[in-house]
């Protein structure tokens, strides 16, 4: 029920950040769209990192082609 | 022989005062009021400021700073391990000097060793008996890349795969090892970002750079300014900022990326002490201590006792300046200014009270940049 309680509250947290940027040059209609933050008194390391901000601050959405990452979105072993 | 030396620096101190890098050096032992202090690299603005007040005073004090690396500077202490060579003092300016410390074997030992990163971050031990370790401000650590770079930020997966496979990792635009202008394993500034991207500090592919002014000089100095990235310690990025731009910093599991302040070109930290960046540390200062964990000795305490702000006559050491305006002229974070704080490195970030909140006032000093 916890767990359900942030998820939802996760959600309900969406906007557009208006200072998110595109990057590497790429037009604004092909920008990542803006992931989720959580909306209330953060308390915990994944709800303080993730924490809503006003619009003076600047968020940058990236989403890097990187060949190696595993397709589950892991890291695999260091060579 | 050691004899005629302490002459000669003697004579050279009274004769035409501090010496300039180059010059004959004077013995840092024969200085007035030594306080002997080593370790980050990155903490040198920091301890310049300290050093130019200590300096000027009516009976002077010279804060004696050899920059090695933060494991350098735990080890100092842990291990008793004395440095040799030369070292840095300051004068009322601020003008960096050399001195010569005591040669091999038997060296000058240290009174404080001052490290971007835990104890055990270094010697993989809990700290020993005997030695005590103290928190000051906090300083984030950044990536960076020259100011002709177009990247603005770097996620903790692309770094991982820059740092932890280099060419191999295919992580654009930072395919090219040469131009990955890192430390090395005995840096706080690496080490706290180790754990940030999940390669050990080392492990990391790119070029030990050896200091702080060794990343910037090779970050700027690059022909490719795209496939450059360095580390650096925000208050030396801060005071070169006319050459370097940060980036900002997606963490794993985090909504987007962030710099360490609330934008590319404000100084407030915002995103350290609330904790959307990060990439930060406390610096910790490491002395021996007496069975009731105070420093054991004059000087360390002295010094531990300014940097932590226990300055009451009763119990501390009355400074001869305000912490917190040292903190902010080195542009570091004093710890009342966090709203968050984690107890290991790289540890959880967990919500943080100061007893005394200092937030809005830090605002307001760094809006003056």
């Amino acid at each position: 029920m916890k767990k359900l309680i942030f998820l939802v509250l996760f959600a309900a947290s969406c906007g557009d950040d208006p200072k998110a940027a595109p990057i590497d040059g790429a037009p604004p209609d092909m920008a990542p769209v803006a992931p989720t933050c959580f909306m209330g008194t953060p308390m915990t390391h994944d709800q303080l990192i993730n924490a809503c901000v006003d619009q003076s601050v600047t968020v940058i959405h990236k989403t890097p082609m990187l060949p190696l990452l595993n397709s589950d979105g892991t890291l695999p072993p260091l060579p | 022989m050691r004899i005629r030396l302490s002459w000669v620096g003697a004579l050279g101190v009274l004769i035409a005062g501090p010496r300039v890098a180059g010059a004959v050096n004077p013995l840092c032992s024969s200085l007035p009021d030594p306080i002997v202090v080593t370790g980050s690299s990155a903490v040198g603005p920091f301890i310049q400021e300290m050093g130019k007040v200590l300096a000027g005073q009516t009976l002077p004090v010279t804060l004696i700073y050899q920059s090695q690396g933060s494991c350098t500077g735990v080890n100092a202490i842990v291990a008793n391990a004395p440095i040799t060579g030369t070292a840095t003092y300051y004068d009322t300016t601020g003008a960096a000097l050399t001195c010569d410390l005591d040669p091999a074997p038997v060296g000058t030992k240290v009174d404080v060793g001052m490290s971007d990163v835990f104890v055990d971050s270094c010697t993989g031990q809990p700290v020993p008996a005997g030695v005590g370790q103290f928190s000051g401000p906090v300083e984030a650590m950044l990536f960076v890349a020259p100011k002709a770079s177009q990247q603005q930020a770097i996620t903790a997966e692309e770094a991982f795969f820059a740092f932890g496979y280099g060419a191999a990792g295919m992580a654009k635009p930072w395919t090219v090892e040469t131009n990955l202008m890192r430390r090395n394993a005995l840096s706080g500034t690496q080490g706290i970002l180790a754990r940030s991207i999940a390669v050990p500090p080392g492990r990391w592919k790119g070029v030990d750079k050896s200091n702080s002014q060794g990343v910037l000089d090779a970050v700027v100095g690059s022909a490719s300014a795209e496939s450059t990235v360095g580390i650096l310690g925000s208050d030396f990025y801060d005071a070169h900022r006319d050459v370097l731009k940060s980036l900002a910093f997606q963490a794993f599991h985090q909504n987007g990326a962030y710099f360490a302040d609330s934008t590319a070109t404000s100084f407030d930290k915002r995103n350290v002490r609330d904790g959307h960046y990060v990439n930060f540390g406390y610096l910790h200062l490491i002395s021996k201590v007496d069975t009731q964990g105070v420093p054991s000795t004059p000087a360390s305490k002295r010094f531990v006792d300014w940097v932590t702000g226990n300055t009451d006559a009763a119990s501390g050491t009355p400074a001869p300046f305000m912490i917190f305006d040292i903190t902010i002229k080195a542009k570091l974070v004093p710890g009342c200014a966090m709203k968050v704080q984690r107890a290991s490195e790289g540890g959880v970030i967990a919500p943080f009270k100061p007893a005394t909140d200092c937030g809005a006032q830090f605002e307001a000093a760094v809006a003056s940049h």
